[in-house]
């Protein structure tokens, strides 16, 4: 569904090449050490950073000829996904309707994905009233609604408290049930809270994936890379 | 909650420029009050003419300010659109701000007077095209240029420091560049906007040199230029005072908003990222560029004029080199002078603010003000204070003093928030620790503003060589600065004489300000 | 031999430092390098064993202020360039001394005198300049002048510049209570109030008036120096007012007796050989180098009546220039 072919980006402090494919719809973590490439992938998906060479395909499909906002996809980062002077309808309707008209249709539709991901409130407050948890809520409500064929979450979750971030994965799941076709990219350190969830990882090292390849968490523990990353020089 | 056992070596003698500074105007503004007591005619004139001047002070400031923040925002978005390097950007734009007023004004002259660039050009089209620049429309274009460099640059640098995250968001979201704005960015790019609008209004407010050169009728004067013609021609220090108390008067009631100000103090840096050039130029933000490129670039062609008439002698000459001595000693006891003032002021606000005193605002209220005492008050007044005691201070001195009250809020206001910055945590470790102030300041302090502390020294630098306002007061045949030594050759129709010396002076500034970008840029990959 | 070079040695920088010191206050277009001050300089320290140390103001409506500011703490000597209509508030600051010219010394001056304050050095009379090449049927009178809406005028502000100061006195002296009337007619073609002569003039050669306010004798500089004879004077049948240039000796002078030397050197020859090509002006006494052919250029106008002005003449001269400003 998802194919990478010798995607490389670079620049005079960083290179990067990223050749993997994702074969069906489900949620694959991204993981790796700080600097090591993956927010530069994420964007590079997303359309946000100009590919050197190489190739995108989804659902054979080539992303490249296509800007961010034709591209199949959606995004959340770690900071700023939320215009905060904004209400949640504001930030939420963005995703399909760049007028944000306040129509019943759009309200509707709105109320519906609130309701989805348990967000109770007034749709018209303004979204720097919210908490934390609530906010990413309602990012993930706009990205939900905009019901994509990929989803990239660049470690979204990462300032929340662990009992949020378990919510939040959860969220990702019902996602994922109501949208089957979706495949999610979730970039995270917290590998461990992921694994019962996650179909594949994808483990990025120096700029390139790890044998080109997703692995499973089990088959991943004995490579002797990622075994420093995860568990420690000692 | 127990007192916190603080280091505070040093803290007085950081904190001593500042008070020092502040007894000196005190002192001042007693000698003044004294002066007054003993005169025996206390009546002020208020003819209509001062009436007019206030009008037009504030009728021009506000017209300029207002075409200066728009066209500097237009120009701030199109150059953001553009795939020129920021640096590039902001170091014309910076250069632009501080360029001699002299120069940008005889450039002007130069391309649009009546026997200027533009009149031939027609002229050989066989156009008859004539206007006038000497009025209100040439006061505004001058004006404006200076103040366009300046909140261009301004909001250039929001543009470039928008979290990359929201960028991608509208850009995936399919929101045009015009949506963008005005809804989604506006509280980013408007944060502290009223500092900008402040800055500009001084600046225009201030105005002299200026509307000495192109006001073309009594009507078009400001306070300040009414000043300088009470004292230079009516000898009238009482009315000039006064004059000077009510320009400054009236600026406060405007400024009073400042202290309402909100205490988040935004860095502005320049980010070398890939991701914010995500929207594109177009047909129309080329042109306007190519018009601001007139614009600035146009009053510069002087320079190759005064090349064609290199004349050695002159340069070399008594009056020349006198001048540039003068010139480059004021330049380096002004920056001096208001560095030790702005720092120490820098120091007593923040720990003002540590402690959560509503004086910090004061203090940034107070700098602010200082700006606004006239020039030419101030150098009269202290003219005559160092005549009663029989000229014990040298004269570059005193205007040195005198551009320090515009230096000093430009350092500050520049250096805020570099020096506000992460104080909440260093405040911290600097107690635990027993750091004192002098060291905070020399080995924390120093590290994170060093290359913010250099562009506005070197800013600062160039600003008061460029300066003529004060000087005005104190010419004589052995002391003269190189603006007014220019503008002599100028007044005295030996313009060729005028324009070398004007691209000499104008290329030493290109070159020093190049050799401080070099060594500021050094280290950062240029892609 | 080697005392001798000692004694040189010792006694020539001492001699050099023993020179008095003139201290001089005039506007700045006297002492330029093409102004009459190097070469008048030159002249008298030949006689005087002395040096000239001259200071400047913008114009010479700023040098009065500058004494009167420090009550002449500043230590000139010499005040030079003010003119007849500012002689009167001049004297209100009992700065200055009388002179100690003779009344022989003043009647042999080609316009009569009599101040016992102030002597004059040099005069000349108002008047309008223009280019022949561009203007070929000028006006013959104010009130032609002020018809023609064509017709660019330059003046100077009366508060800050002597011959603005000078072209309110000489419109007051040709129509007295009417003045204002002439003022506002004038106010449309007014396109530049210079603070100074030499600004407007400046501007006026800049071509950004077709007339500029200025001196008769203005023209003679343009055919002499510059061989240049487009530029000529309006001469008005009606008459032009008279700027007389005096200089006095202030009272704190350092060097009184200096002073008094070269007050007695501003009326001989010495000193106004340099006024028709130096100053431009026409020279106190006759028999000046060169005045013949600077007469030619420069021809004297019909002229009004002296008018030495008080201070509250002044003040009403330039209350009818301003009631005629909106």
């Amino acid at each position: 569904m998802l194919e990478l072919n010798k995607l490389s980006f670079t620049t005079n402090d960083f290179s990067a090449e990223y050749t993997f494919s994702i074969p069906k719809s489900g949620i694959y973590a991204l993981v790796g050490e700080s600097g090591s490439g993956k927010s530069t992938l994420i964007n590079l998906i997303g359309g946000f950073l100009k590919v050197n060479s190489g190739s995108i395909f989804l659902k054979k499909k080539n992303l490249l000829n296509l800007s961010p906002s034709e591209r199949p996809i959606s995004c959340l980062f770690q900071n700023y996904n939320n215009f905060d002077h904004l209400t949640i309808f504001e930030n939420i309707i963005l995703g399909i309707d760049s007028s944000m008209g306040t129509s019943d249709f759009n309200k509707n539709k709105v109320k519906k994905v609130m309701n989805k991901l348990s967000l109770k409130m007034d749709m018209f407050k303004i979204v720097s009233d919210l908490s934390g948890g609530e906010q990413q809520r309602v990012s993930l409500a706009r990205c939900w609604l905009r019901n994509q064929n990929l989803l990239l979450l660049d470690e979204p979750f990462n300032a929340l408290d662990p009992g949020l971030r378990k919510d939040l994965f959860a969220q990702l799941i019902k996602m994922h049930i109501f949208n089957k076709s979706q495949i999610t990219i979730i970039s995270s350190h917290f590998l461990d809270e992921l694994v019962d969830i996650i179909d594949g990882i994808i483990f990025i090292s120096n700029g390139s994936v790890l044998k080109n390849k997703i692995f499973n968490f089990s088959d991943l523990k004995k490579n002797s890379e990622f075994k420093k990353y995860f568990l420690g020089s000692s | 909650m127990s007192k916190i056992n603080q280091n505070l070596e040093g803290s007085f003698l950081i904190k001593l420029p500042f008070y020092f500074y502040i007894l000196i105007l005190i002192t001042i503004g007693t000698s003044v009050l004294f002066f007054f007591y003993n005169l025996e005619d206390l009546s002020v004139s208020y003819d209509n003419f001062f009436k007019q001047s206030i009008k037009f002070t504030f009728f021009q400031a506000i017209l300029s300010t207002s075409i200066s923040i728009t066209f500097g925002f237009i120009l701030s978005l199109c150059l953001y659109l553009s795939s020129i390097k920021s640096q590039y950007i902001t170091t014309a734009l910076n250069f632009f701000f501080i360029a001699p007023v002299l120069f940008i004004s005889y450039g002007v002259i130069f391309i649009h007077g009546s026997n200027g660039l533009m009149q031939k050009i027609f002229q050989s089209f066989n156009m008859d095209f004539s206007y006038s620049f000497f009025g209100l429309v040439g006061i505004i274009y001058v004006t404006s240029f200076f103040n366009i460099a300046l909140s261009a640059n301004y909001f250039y640098r929001k543009l470039i420091n928008i979290p990359e995250n929201y960028l991608k968001l509208l850009t995936a979201n399919k929101i045009n560049f015009y949506l963008a704005l005005t809804k989604y960015l506006r509280p980013i790019i408007l944060n502290n906007f009223i500092i900008l609008v402040s800055m500009i209004l001084i600046f225009c407010i201030s105005n002299f040199t200026i509307i000495y050169i192109f006001a073309n009728s009594p009507l078009l004067t400001t306070i300040e230029l009414a000043i300088y013609q009470k004292i230079s021609f009516e000898a009238n220090i009482l009315d000039a005072v006064v004059y000077g108390f009510i320009q400054s008067g009236l600026i406060i009631v405007i400024l009073i908003p400042i202290l309402k100000l909100r205490n988040n103090f935004e860095l502005l840096t320049l980010k070398q990222s890939e991701i914010y050039r995500i929207y594109k130029p177009n047909l129309l933000s080329g042109i306007i560029l190519i018009i601001f490129c007139f614009y600035f670039f146009t009053p510069c062609l002087v320079i190759l004029k005064g090349l064609f008439n290199f004349n050695l002698d002159l340069l070399f000459s008594l009056s020349s080199l006198t001048a540039f001595m003068y010139s480059f000693l004021i330049a380096i006891s002004s920056l001096f002078i208001s560095l030790l003032i702005g720092l120490s002021s820098l120091f007593i606000t923040r720990g003002l603010y540590e402690k959560k005193s509503q004086l910090s605002n004061f203090i940034i209220f107070t700098i602010f003000i200082i700006s606004f005492i006239p020039a030419i008050t101030l150098s009269a007044i202290l003219f005559l204070i160092n005549s009663n005691l029989n000229f014990i201070l040298p004269n570059f001195l005193i205007v040195s003093f005198v551009n320090s009250f515009l230096l000093t809020p430009l350092i500050f206001l520049f250096l805020l928030p570099k020096f506000m910055e992460n104080n909440r945590h260093e405040r911290l470790k600097i107690i635990q620790f027993k750091i004192s102030p002098l060291v905070r300041l020399i080995k924390i302090d120093f590290l994170k503003f060093k290359k913010d502390l250099l562009i506005i020294c070197s800013s600062c630098f160039v600003l008061s060589m460029g300066d003529l306002t004060s000087i005005t007061l104190f010419n004589s045949n052995s002391f003269k600065t190189v603006p007014y030594l220019i503008s002599q050759l100028y007044s005295s129709y030996r313009y060729d004489d005028a324009f070398f010396l004007l691209a000499v002076f104008v290329i030493f500034i290109v070159f020093f300000l190049y050799s401080i970008n070099r060594v500021l840029y050094k280290n950062v990959g240029i892609k | 031999m080697r005392l001798l070079t000692l004694l040189i040695v010792f006694i020539l920088p001492t001699s050099v430092m023993a020179k008095e010191q003139l201290n001089i206050l005039t506007y700045d277009s006297f002492t330029s390098e093409w102004g009459p001050g190097p070469s008048i300089e030159k002249s008298f320290e030949e006689i005087c064993n002395c040096e000239i140390n001259w200071s400047t103001a913008d114009s010479s409506g700023a040098l009065l202020s500058r004494v009167k500011l420090t009550n002449n703490k500043e230590g000139f000597d010499i005040l030079l360039g003010i003119d007849d209509s500012l002689m009167s508030e001049a004297k209100d600051t009992k700065l200055f001394s009388n002179h100690s010219l003779s009344k022989d010394s003043l009647n042999s001056l080609n316009i009569d005198w009599s101040d016992k304050i102030f002597v004059p050095f040099d005069y000349g009379y108002f008047s309008f300049i223009y280019d022949t090449s561009k203007l070929t049927n000028p006006p013959k009178s104010f009130d032609e002048l002020a018809a023609r809406d064509d017709i660019r005028i330059i003046i100077m502000d009366p508060r800050t510049s002597t011959p603005g100061l000078g072209l309110a006195k000489w419109i007051y002296q040709l129509k007295g209570d009417n003045s204002k009337d002439l003022w506002t007619s004038l106010q449309d073609q007014i396109v530049i109030t210079s603070k100074s002569w030499s600004d407007g003039y400046g501007l006026f050669l800049e071509g950004e008036g077709d007339v500029v306010l200025s001196y008769s004798t203005s023209p003679a500089y343009h055919a002499i120096a510059e061989s240049d004879e487009n530029y000529k004077a309006i001469l008005f049948e009606e008459g032009h007012a008279e700027q007389i240039e005096v200089l006095g000796v202030l009272k704190n002078a350092p060097n009184k007796k200096l002073a008094e030397q070269f007050v007695k050197f501003a009326i001989t020859k010495g000193f106004q050989d340099h006024i028709p090509y130096g100053n431009w002006m026409y020279p106190i006494i006759d028999g000046v180098e060169g005045d013949s052919d600077f007469y030619k250029y420069a021809p004297v106008p019909n002229s009004l009546d002296r008018v030495y002005g008080s201070t509250e003449d002044k003040a009403l001269w330039i209350n009818y220039w301003s009631s005629s400003i909106e």
